[in-house]
């Protein structure tokens, strides 16, 4: 009986997760159109609202094509390999008091983990094309990646030393009791966090691996119809769990006044999160490799170290 | 059966089916994927055992980092050349079947005889207690491992940089 809610439970999640994934392209379309002063898509449905399906209803039906040159068995594996852990990181996030997945008392290390296995999908997915674009694409990917996640982690431990807990409920109830959410005392730490995931998720301005004018597509640039389509998926899912992570983490989890239920104000900050990321993505142009990597390695992490330090004097001192 | 039996049964047949696989395989590209399913598999077993933390290590260290080493020597050099001969020599065969069976030998012998309580206490190896653990039992070896690591990273930096200044 506990299997079958959990597996109704994981259901419920994918089917809200698709329909999120379908609507947070049309609002990045969207938001970068009128940005740009355009009208952005406009004429499936009313507002637009049916352009993604259109757009994966024609990936879904395009033909299957495997080049003849690549690792099959690999190429096959890859999409899968790259979407199934940004989904089960989905496992451990909580959406308000009473609706939430596992309550693992180590979930954000269980998310950090098994998000690290992302990288997989895009290196075996960029090295079976047998392609030098999608080779080159997947090496920045990777590279990009790892040099990232060490940020990220960082800006998170902050928080970890000030409730003395990894468990996210946990977390969130801490933010109830003090009044005020982790975006305040933690603020070295968001920043650090929100720079480092939009170069985890691989978005513009460090869109490298998939940086359209110089490697075409990137590491998927053999990839077509629904393996494509699989990508995709993969990188909005990852998005979706990375800004509930940062709602859980800094922006208080589903907290608010009581008007609305928690869920809807947990919906309404990843909403919010995943704007700031649209609206960089039409502000700022590519940074360059070398310029990514020293950016990591010389200034976000010695910022989330000295985060971590002036949060462990200031717990030790205050007791 | 109870699920967690049918879980663990699961959990073992992939551990083991890809470990053989890792073997079996011809190309180099498929083997770290099999590998890379064989230590998710172990990691699901710790997961069975309530070692949750442990388990979320095994995936970092070894899914996470070790098979991406593999991935990229493997992408860094010359995979399609790489063999290991043909036929190894008779007497190759009949001493590393010799080593491999002491070895499974001894650790039969010692899971065998291992003196495990009757009564098994629920334990959860939860991050404070392995956090206490480790610093407070084990703090000499844990700073002794650090020295270690710090060393190996040193050791790389200065390889790589005489590498870079030729």
């Amino acid at each position: 009986m506990d299997y079958l809610m959990m597996f109704i439970y994981a259901v419920t999640v994918m089917g809200v997760l698709l329909g999120g994934v379908t609507f947070a392209i049309l609002a990045e379309r969207k938001v970068i159109g009128a940005i740009q002063l355009r009208n952005g898509p406009n004429r499936h449905g009313p507002w637009g609202l049916f352009q993604t399906i259109a757009d994966v209803l024609k990936l879904l039906l395009k033909e299957d094509v495997i080049p003849a040159k690549a690792d099959k068995p690999i190429f096959v594996l890859a999409p899968v390999l790259a979407f199934a852990p940004a989904f089960s990181v989905m496992a451990v996030l909580v959406y308000s008091s009473s609706i939430g997945g596992a309550d693992l008392n180590i979930g954000v290390l269980y998310f950090l983990g098994v998000s690290s296995i992302t990288m997989l999908g895009v290196l075996m997915g960029g090295w079976s094309s047998n392609n030098k674009y999608s080779l080159l694409g997947s090496i920045r990917g990777v590279a990009q990646m790892v040099s990232y996640e060490l940020p990220l982690v960082l800006s998170i431990i902050g928080i970890i030393i000030m409730v003395g807990s990894l468990n996210l409920t946990d977390i969130v109830n801490y933010q109830a009791s003090m009044g005020v959410w982790f975006i305040v005392p933690q603020f070295l730490g968001f920043v650090v966090y929100m720079i480092s995931s939009i170069a985890e998720l691989n978005r513009s301005p460090f869109d490298l691996p998939e940086a359209e004018s110089e490697l075409v597509g990137g590491f998927f640039t053999e990839y077509s119809g629904f393996r494509f389509a699989m990508f995709m998926l993969a990188e909005y899912t990852y998005a979706i769990a990375i800004a509930g992570l940062a709602t859980i983490l800094f922006l208080g989890g589903w907290l608010g006044p009581a008007f609305l239920p928690g869920i809807v104000w947990f919906m309404l900050k990843v909403v919010g999160v995943m704007f700031i990321w649209f609206w960089l993505t039409a502000t700022l142009p590519r940074a360059r490799v070398d310029q990514l990597m020293n950016f990591g390695w010389k200034v976000l992490i010695p910022i989330a170290l000295l985060n971590i330090v002036i949060t462990a004097i200031i717990k030790v001192w205050m007791g | 059966m109870t699920a967690q039996m049918t879980f663990f049964i699961i959990l073992a047949l992939i551990a083991i089916v890809s470990s053989v696989l890792v073997m079996a395989l011809r190309t180099i590209s498929h083997r770290v994927v099999s590998m890379a399913f064989s230590f998710f598999a172990i990691a699901g077993l710790y997961f069975l055992l309530g070692a949750e933390f442990i388990g979320i290590i095994q995936i970092m260290v070894y899914v996470g980092a070790i098979t991406i080493l593999f991935v990229f020597g493997m992408m860094m050099t010359e995979h399609r050349n790489i063999g290991f001969g043909p036929d190894p020599r008779k007497i190759q065969q009949v001493v590393s079947f010799l080593g491999v069976a002491t070895l499974l030998g001894i650790m039969l012998y010692g899971i065998f005889s291992m003196d495990l309580p009757t009564t098994p206490q629920p334990y959860v190896g939860s991050v404070e207690a392995i956090g206490l653990e480790l610093y407070g039992h084990y703090f000499i070896a844990f700073l002794g491992s650090a020295f270690l690591l710090t060393s190996a990273l040193i050791g790389a930096v200065v390889i790589a940089r005489k590498e870079a200044d030729e």
